[in-house]
């Protein structure tokens, strides 16, 4: 009798302990559904900034890699995402059409035809006036292709 | 005594399984972002230095976005076609879808708001401007190889006047 108990306790120890991951597998499928649903193929990255709310739109055309500028709520002005100028400002006006230039100097370099493409992320509530300023400015410098950065309307 | 031999279900190896799983989520996780965006493009102004006569004279749709309204003026000297409220949009895209039946072959919109039209409006303008709104109607395209498909594109060519 007790030759047997020993011998089931043995048996016992043997089997490898077996962990139940059926509810771990369930929630990783909902993350995986989750996540695959909000993927986005476009290779545009934006990192807004502070202040900005951009506006909803119908448009359905993906956004692609150019030189992003973000203008906030409070008129700052952003190349990727570092500020570089307010609109009020005319003197900063005039250093941005030069920070513009350097950057388009710089991409010249990497690209045998200049870019012309620029991603403009306006804050809704942005008036055409300070749009005019930023667009005109961009287009003096060679910028001329604007993509005005929307949200999905879904 | 013959002792009964269970067959035991044979349990899948899922170890491989939820490796690959892991690192998908990862990746996922990485490029998500969690607002979708999009882009509406505007094209520079193009000059035609073309010298063929043309059939009929070109519809320079230019639409004039005041305080609130919208004026939509036509043609070579701009005359006024109609004229809406700012929150008529519905009938805008009524109005240009109607243009877009008696002008198949234009796509262009020239924009020229006010110094104050804020840019929230400025994008719906646009969005009513580009497609057809409402989901039943659709236009026929002619396609170069005259090939016949419906759309529900208008003037999808947005020009900004950006002259100081």
């Amino acid at each position: 009798m007790r030759r047997m108990f020993f011998n089931n306790n043995k048996r016992n120890k043997k089997e490898a302990m077996e962990l139940d991951i059926t509810s771990l597998l369930d929630v990783l499928v909902i993350l995986l559904v989750f996540l695959l649903k909000s993927y986005n193929a476009s290779s545009l990255k934006l990192n807004l900034v502070k202040d900005l709310v951009v506006p909803n739109s119908d448009a359905r055309t993906l956004g692609a890699h150019a030189l992003v500028i973000q203008v906030d709520g409070k008129k700052n002005v952003y190349i990727n995402n570092k500020k570089v100028a307010n609109i009020a400002s005319r003197r900063d006006l005039a250093g941005l059409e030069e920070k513009l230039l350097k950057k388009r100097e710089e991409e010249k370099k990497q690209l045998k035809h200049g870019p012309k493409k620029v991603n403009l992320v306006f804050d809704k509530d942005v008036p055409y006036e300070d749009m005019k300023k930023i667009m005109h400015t961009s287009a003096m410098v060679g910028y001329t292709e604007f993509k005005f950065i929307v949200q999905g309307n879904y | 005594m013959k002792r009964k031999k269970f067959n035991k279900a044979p349990k899948l190896n899922l170890i491989p399984i939820l490796d690959a799983i892991f690192i998908f989520i990862f990746f996922l996780l990485m490029s998500a972002q969690f607002i979708d965006i999009y882009e509406i493009g505007s094209d520079p102004p193009i000059v035609s230095t073309t010298n063929s006569k043309m059939d009929k004279p070109p519809l320079n749709l230019t639409l004039v976005l005041s305080k609130s309204q919208i004026i939509i003026k036509t043609g070579l000297d701009e005359v006024t076609y109609k004229t809406f409220n700012s929150h008529q949009l519905k009938e805008f895209n009524q109005e240009l879808i109607e243009l877009k039946r008696k002008n198949p072959t234009e796509n262009s919109a020239i924009l020229k708001p006010n110094k104050n039209f804020k840019y929230e409006m400025i994008v719906k303008v646009i969005d009513n401007t580009r497609e057809i709104t409402s989901s039943d109607i659709y236009l026929t395209q002619i396609a170069n190889d005259n090939t016949k498909k419906p759309s529900r594109k208008l003037f999808d060519k947005i020009i900004f006047e950006t002259q100081n």
